[in-house]
C-alpha cells in the first residue's frame, strides 16, 4: 500500500470525528427541514466535486434526471417544512404501538 | 458557520470514503476504528463518563445496528456506483420512509407531499434511463461495477431501505431535537453511546469476516 493511500485512510478518522461533532451541533441549531435542505446541498456539492476530480460526466438525459431529482428533493423539504410548521402538521392516523 | 462546516465536511467525507473503497478490500475494520475514535473524542471533549457511554451503547444498540448497516451499505454502494447515482438513490429515501412511518409511528403522510415525491421518482427514472443508454452499456449508473450492474442495484436498494429504516428508528428513539432537550454534553453523550455500539458491531463484523464466516460476495 502506498504512502498516499495510508494517509487517505488515516484522514478518514479525524474527518469522521469532526463530522459527527459538527452534525450534532448543526442538527441542534437548525430545524429538521433546514438540516434536510443542507444535506441536499451537500449532496449536490459532492456530485459537482466528484465531476471536477474525474468522475465520468452523465449523459444529457441523466443530467436532466439528476437536476429533477435535486429540485424534487428541495421541493419535498419545503412542503414538509410548511406542513410541520402548520397546525395540521401531525395528524396521527392511529395510536403509537409503544 | 456550523452549517457551512457540515457541508464542507460532508463533501470531504463522501469523497474520502469513495476513494478509500477503491483500494481497501474490507471497510469494516476502518469503520470500527472511526466509530471508536469518534466515541473517544466525544467522551473526552464533553467529559462524558464511561458509564454514560456504556448505558447509551446498550440503550441505543438496535439503532446503532441500523446506523452501522446504513454506513456499510453506503460505502459498499461507493464501490459499485458513482456519486451521482448514490445521490439519486438517496433522494428516494423519503418514498420509503412514508409507508414505514405509517406502520411504525402511525403517521399519515399529507397528500401535498405526493407531487414532490413524484418529481423525485421521475427524476430518478430519467437518470437511470439516461445511464442505460450511455455508450458502454452501463454508463454512469454503475460506473465502478460495469461487470455486475445487478450487484450495484442490490447494494443501492439495500442502502435506501436500511437508511429509511434507520431514520424512522432514530425518530422513534429520540423524537425531535426539541423533545430531547439537553445541552451540548447530552448530545455528545448520546452520539458517543451510539458510536461505541457501532464500533462493537463493526469489530464483530470484521472478526467474522476474518474467520471467513462473513460473505465476501461484495468484494471486488
Amino acid at each position: 500500500m502506498t504512502s498516499a493511500r495510508r494517509w487517505t485512510i488515516l484522514a478518514t478518522i479525524p474527518a469522521s470525528i469532526a463530522i459527527v461533532r459538527v452534525q450534532t451541533e448543526t442538527q441542534a441549531a437548525t430545524s429538521a427541514a433546514g438540516f434536510a435542505a443542507l444535506n441536499n446541498a451537500a449532496k449536490a456539492f459532492s456530485v459537482l466535486v466528484a465531476f471536477a476530480v474525474g468522475e465520468k460526466a452523465p449523459t444529457s438525459a441523466s443530467l436532466a434526471g439528476l437536476v429533477a431529482t435535486f429540485a424534487g428533493g428541495l421541493w419535498y423539504v419545503r412542503v414538509s417544512a410548511r406542513l410541520k410548521a402548520g397546525p395540521e402538521a401531525s395528524r396521527p392516523g392511529k395510536t403509537k404501538r409503544s | 458557520m456550523s452549517a457551512a462546516a457540515y457541508c464542507a465536511l460532508s463533501v470531504l467525507v463522501s469523497l474520502l470514503n469513495a476513494h478509500v473503497v477503491t483500494f481497501l478490500p474490507s471497510v469494516t475494520l476502518l469503520l470500527a476504528v472511526q466509530a471508536a475514535s469518534t466515541c473517544l473524542a466525544l467522551a473526552l471533549a464533553s467529559r462524558v463518563s464511561p458509564r454514560e457511554v456504556c448505558v447509551g451503547a446498550v440503550r441505543e444498540f438496535p439503532l446503532a445496528c441500523m446506523c452501522s448497516a446504513a454506513l456499510w451499505t453506503r460505502l459498499e454502494a461507493n464501490r459499485h456506483a458513482s456519486q451521482s447515482t448514490i445521490l439519486v438513490a438517496r433522494h428516494l429515501v423519503p418514498l420509503v420512509i412514508l409507508p414505514m412511518e405509517r406502520v411504525v409511528l402511525g403517521r399519515r403522510a399529507s397528500a401535498e407531499l405526493a407531487a414532490p415525491l413524484v418529481a423525485v421518482a421521475a427524476g430518478a427514472f430519467a437518470f437511470a434511463n439516461g445511464g442505460r443508454e450511455a455508450e458502454d452499456g452501463a454508463g454512469v449508473v454503475f460506473a465502478a461495477a460495469v461487470s455486475s450492474p445487478r450487484r450495484g442495484r442490490v447494494v443501492l436498494a439495500a442502502h435506501v431501505f436500511v437508511t429509511a429504516a434507520q431514520l424512522v428508528m432514530t425518530k422513534r428513539s429520540v423524537g425531535s431535537g426539541r423533545e430531547r432537550g439537553g445541552g451540548r454534553r447530552r448530545r455528545a453523550a448520546y452520539a458517543a453511546g451510539v458510536n461505541a455500539a457501532m464500533a462493537l458491531v463493526f469489530l464483530a463484523a470484521s472478526i467474522l469476516r476474518e474467520n471467513s464466516a462473513f460473505p465476501s460476495r461484495f468484494l471486488p
